[in-house]
């Protein structure tokens, strides 16, 4: 590549005349020798046929491949293959898996089937789930072995620190481990490898001691969700939420029938809620208090005028305040007045009206019945979203404060369902360490992308906006609303905030916040992978943002979509070619050699490679006239034939399996858009090409080297890092070797 | 054992209660005048119930119901009281604005025009508004809508089988709302007559994802209905719903799609699956994004199991 690059910088490159494809050589037809027939009636033998054929036809082929050996003839390479499908007519998955076993000693197994086989022994119930009981056991002694080891590895330089490290570290961990479940997912993983064995082999005498694992496990596991119901249960009772501590006792009873404390919460719980719901229904009952108190002319106006809709209300609740400012019905006037100011709609009335509520609410609940209704109202952030934008507003400063100075430890030590003051106890040193860092949190924060605070507040702040758009603090709300959603770096949110309230005199700030949301718009469209999604963003940009140079972009991106529009964009790189020579050569796409020999000057493949771009379609990218790399390709379109597109598609994709096979770091992605496509060329019917969108795929087939670059990095060998760690507060620096715990399993997600 | 499960507990309580352990909360009082229910009532009259949803009271329960309640209850114990009928016309009328948000229009009505009885103040506003509630309550009665309370009769109910006969009916029935809609000023009205048309554009989105197996373009046609929804009434309280609603339909056709097309069979397309996955989880995702609301731990849960639905289909016939 490297060649190529100085190359190609230094000659200009004249476009190749032509095609850029060698006519295909024809595929002779090949007379079968024995070893096939023989491998052709061992196929249908044991297809068809009982297991003795098979074993007798192997056996025939063994001797022939033993005669070809005394005779100096190269092996055909069909023993390993047939004595694998001779094990696959055994029906015992076990007996499969010894038999495989015994096939993986041999030496002259193709490496795909090597590794086929090796998947298939590990593919074992039992094997599977001791593989999970060691990952806990070694997860469980590498925290243990990292408790320790850290510590002690300054014992040299500081010792007491060393002591009081180790110290911590141990509490730690024995707190970590209290806090772990008592069943971990990689037992429950084994617990269900064992279940499948039993499944799979409930003859098998094994099955009687695995049942009794399992057994025991299962309690553990029903044992595991009974705490961790409890435990929430008595969180949930601490907040007073009967409802939910009674529904997880009732959870935890059916994880464990009759256990005494998921019956104790559930009592406990059900006398609250029954209580509660006691309360609630007295409130729709009726005194007699006030009744015939309202037996007045003023009382009678002041209803009538609540419930008319261009009624003189706050005449009316004025005169009932005035013929008896400390009468019964006081209260329930001042409301009336609060209303009248609510419904006035002047912004100045707005702030009026929270007022005169603020003083109803403000009276004791047996001296007032209206404190009741005043109280919900301002405490509810539907009906008062100013209030509770504020609250939010200032719980946010306190937060933020806490979190500079704090860090983690700004609401107090963590929770470990322990007493709060043995809490404090153990998070005590680490919140001082916590304090003295707080300088870096002080520098960091003005740099966060997404900074922690303010989503509460903002949701308060759109919900007053969309109730009080015209509101007292509309101005207020919207401007802070709109610095948020840019401190956020969502332009596009503060844009449409500010454009609704800003007002005339910042025309200038509204320009530039139009700006940035252009071109976040922008960015956001072309991250769109689905071509059709992509273009009609781009064309929403256009048109919202037209005049700024994101809308002329996305204009003009827009257009290049269309005009370069193609059913699909399936690329193989040069890179790819040219590690993979067996797909660009007469076999596969029979591409001209002389592409890819490095020389500019006859013509070469730019590292774009080739696209497949639907139908029969190719796209060749070349170095242009410039002969520079860096400069986009010339790119020609050329159509092909069913039979090339088909052995090109076969090949590459059966070269690229057989790579992921053998590396797997060639990593061969799942792309269901390409696999249609590939299935359809094979088939010769890729002539109409699929024009939906999701049918278009753009994945490409890279070369390592592009891929990973010259030097790729590997697996370690050894389970341990080095870590050199350095210490400001104590001044220390330390080198020790870290236990790496065993990565999850993909399928660790279902046991979460 | 259960036996005495369910009774130590509701033993405890009385007992707790007699020997005077639980103070009672003053919070909790009952309701004390007439006034007082009017008045919290009509706070929330002008409310906007279409974009937000209705207002609760100090205990949590809807504000229109709990004064209906409440009222119900001061005209039964009160009867003394009140005998003189001097609130006659305040609770009538406060009745029916109460009946009129828990769409029972008839009863609204009937209440409207016991309190335009007395002929006092509120007698035009009782009779117009009585007018207003016959012809939501007329308009709720037309269309197919299995929703519909069986003691309420349809108008000319059409045959649930014939398309163009539902659809008649429900455009007749869009149509008397949107007249109403136009004849109305602003009045809270409005909304009612907007929620009122989004309850028939739901029910005849309902009637297509229910007859969608029994014609080809079925799917078509209850997706079509869904997306009609979600469009028009962008500005509802329930509108995140509505979104759920498609996104589910989606993932209902996923499902539909993958045990009438196995994955591993020939007629499994796998384009055609992927429109259908994307559709439930962009729609599932754009709910899960909205902070605030309850919808947003709803689609976030249902996304999930959506995802998990679809590692049922091999990496080759679907691309995560």
């Amino acid at each position: 590549m490297l060649g190529l690059w100085l190359a190609a910088c230094a000659t200009p490159a004249p476009m190749p005349s032509g095609s850029a494809l060698q006519p295909l050589p024809p595929v002779g037809a090949r007379i079968p020798e024995e070893a096939d027939l023989l491998a052709r009636d061992l196929a249908a033998a044991a297809l068809v046929e009982p297991r003795s054929s098979s074993q007798a036809l192997l056996g025939r082929l063994e001797e022939l491949e033993k005669a070809r050996a005394e005779e100096g003839l190269l092996p055909t390479g069909l023993v390993p293959v047939a004595a694998d499908l001779v094990n696959t007519t055994l029906d015992d998955p076990i007996a499969y898996r010894v038999a495989t076993a015994a096939l993986l000693e041999r030496d002259d197994l193709p490496s795909g089937l090597e590794k086929r086989l090796q998947d298939d022994v590990r593919d074992d119930p039992l094997r599977l789930a001791d593989a999970r009981l060691r990952e806990a056991f070694v997860k469980d002694a590498a925290e243990v072995f990292n408790a320790i080891v850290a510590p002690l590895s300054k014992a040299a330089y500081t010792p007491i620190a060393a002591g009081i490290g180790l110290a911590r570290s141990l509490v730690n961990l024995a707190l970590s481990e209290r806090a772990e479940p008592e069943l971990e997912f990689r037992e429950r993983q084994a617990l269900a490898h064992w279940k499948r064995f039993l499944d799979e082999n409930p003859e098998s005498p094994l099955a009687a001691e695995i049942a009794g694992r399992t057994e025991q496990t299962q309690l553990r596991w029903n044992r595991t969700r009974r705490d961790e119901d409890l435990r929430l249960a008595r969180h949930a009772m601490r907040l007073k939420r009967w409802d939910v501590a009674y529904l997880l006792a009732v959870r935890a009873e059916r994880y464990w029938p009759e256990d005494g404390d998921a019956i104790e919460i559930r009592e406990r719980a059900a006398v609250e809620l029954s209580a509660f719901h006691a309360d609630r229904a007295r409130t729709l009952e009726v005194s007699t208090e006030k009744v015939a108190a309202e037996d007045t002319p003023l009382a009678r106006d002041l209803a009538v005028a609540l419930l008319l809709p261009d009624s003189d209300l706050e005449a009316a609740a004025r005169s009932l305040l005035g013929s008896a400012p400390d009468g019964p019905l006081v209260d329930e006037a001042r409301w009336a007045l609060a209303l009248a100011y609510h419904e006035s709609g002047a912004g100045g009335h707005e702030v009026q009206s929270w007022k005169i509520l603020d003083e109803v609410a403000r009276a004791p609940a047996d001296e007032s019945n209206m404190s009741r209704h005043a109280n919900a109202l301002l405490r509810n952030p539907r009906q008062n979203p100013y209030a509770a934008f504020r609250t939010a507003q200032s719980s946010d400063i306190g937060s933020k404060l806490g979190w500079v100075f704090l860090g983690p430890y700004s609401k107090g030590p963590r929770s470990r369902d322990l007493p709060r003051p043995l809490e404090w106890l153990i998070d005590l040193p680490s919140m001082a360490q916590a304090i003295t860092t707080f300088p870096n949190r002080l520098l960091q924060y003005p740099w966060m992308k997404k900074k922690p605070f303010g989503r509460g507040a903002a949701v308060h702040a759109r919900n007053y906006l969309a109730r009080h758009p015209d509101g007292a603090h509309a101005d207020e709300v919207a401007d802070w609303l709109g610095q948020w959603e840019g401190g956020q770096g969502n332009w596009l949110a503060a844009w449409d905030v500010a454009k609704g309230a800003t007002q005339e005199d910042d025309r200038g700030g509204l320009l530039g916040l139009r700006l940035r949301a252009s071109f976040q718009a922008l960015a956001s469209a072309q991250r769109q992978t689905r071509g059709d999604v992509r273009l009609s963003m781009l064309r929403h940009v256009a048109r919202e943002f037209h005049g700024t140079d994101a809308g002329r972009e996305a204009a003009g991106l827009a257009r290049d979509e269309l005009r370069k529009a193609t059913a699909q964009r399936i690329r193989i790189s040069r890179g790819f070619l040219t590690e993979n020579p067996e797909v660009a050569g007469p076999d596969g796409l029979a591409l001209r050699p002389e592409l890819l020999d490095g020389k500019t000057q006859n013509g070469e493949l730019h590292p774009e490679g080739v696209v497949l771009a639907g139908g029969r379609i190719l796209e060749f990218n070349y170095v242009g006239a410039s002969g520079s790399l860096r400069k986009p390709p010339v790119v020609r379109r050329q159509r092909v034939s069913e039979e090339r597109l088909g052995r090109l598609v076969a090949l590459l994709h059966e070269t690229a399996v057989s790579n992921f096979a053998e590396d797997s770091g060639d990593v061969l992605g799942p792309d269901a858009g390409r696999d249609l496509f590939f299935e359809r060329a094979r088939l010769g019917v890729a002539d109409h090409p699929d024009r939906r969108a999701s049918a278009r795929s753009t994945y490409t087939f890279l070369g390592l080297r592009e891929r990973y670059g010259v030097v790729r990095g590997r697996e370690p060998i050894l389970p341990f890092d080095i870590v050199l760690q350095g210490s400001l507060p104590d001044l220390s620096v330390a080198v020790f070797p870290r236990m790496r715990a065993p990565r999850p399993t993909p399928d660790a997600i279902l046991y979460k | 054992m259960n036996l005495l499960r369910a009774v130590i507990p509701p033993l405890l309580l009385t007992f707790s209660l007699a020997c005077g352990g639980r103070q009672t909360d003053p919070h909790y009082q009952p309701t004390e005048s007439v006034l007082e229910v009017v008045a919290v009532l009509r706070r929330h009259v002008p409310d906007d119930t279409y974009r937000f949803p209705p207002a609760v009271d100090f205990t949590g329960r809807n504000v229109y119901r709990a004064s209906l309640i409440r009222l119900e209850n001061l005209e039964w114990i009160h009867k003394d009281a009140l005998r003189a009928g001097y609130m006659d016309e305040v609770i009538a009328f406060a009745k029916g604005r109460a009946l009129e948000r828990l769409r029972a229009f008839d009863l609204a009505a009937q209440a409207y025009r016991s309190a335009a009885r007395h002929r006092r103040a509120l007698e035009m506003e009782a009779l117009r508004s009585a007018s207003i509630c016959d012809t939501l309550d007329e308009a709720a009665r037309i269309g197919f809508d299995p929703s519909r309370p069986p003691d309420l009769e349809a108008i000319d109910p059409p045959l649930p089988t014939d398309e163009s006969q539902v659809l008649e009916a429900f455009e007749q029935r869009v149509a008397l709302l949107e007249a109403l809609g136009e004849e109305g000023d602003e009045s809270h009205y409005a909304y009612l007559v907007q929620e009122e048309i989004e309850r028939a554009d739901l029910a005849r989105s309902r009637w297509f994802d229910a007859v969608r197996r029994l014609s080809a373009d079925g799917d078509v046609r209850a997706l079509a209905e869904r997306q009609r929804v979600v469009v028009r009434h962008r500005e509802s309280k329930l509108a995140n719903r509505h979104m759920l609603a498609l996104g589910d339909l989606y993932a209902e056709l996923a499902q539909d799609y993958v045990e009438a097309n196995p994955p591993e069979g020939l007629r499994f397309d796998p384009p055609t699956f992927q429109e259908l996955v994307e559709g439930a989880s962009r729609l599932y995702e754009a709910v899960a994004n909205q902070d605030g609301t309850p919808e947003k731990l709803e689609a976030r849960q249902r996304l999930e199991a959506f995802l998990a639905f679809t590692l049922r289909v091999d990496r080759d016939r679907f691309t995560r």
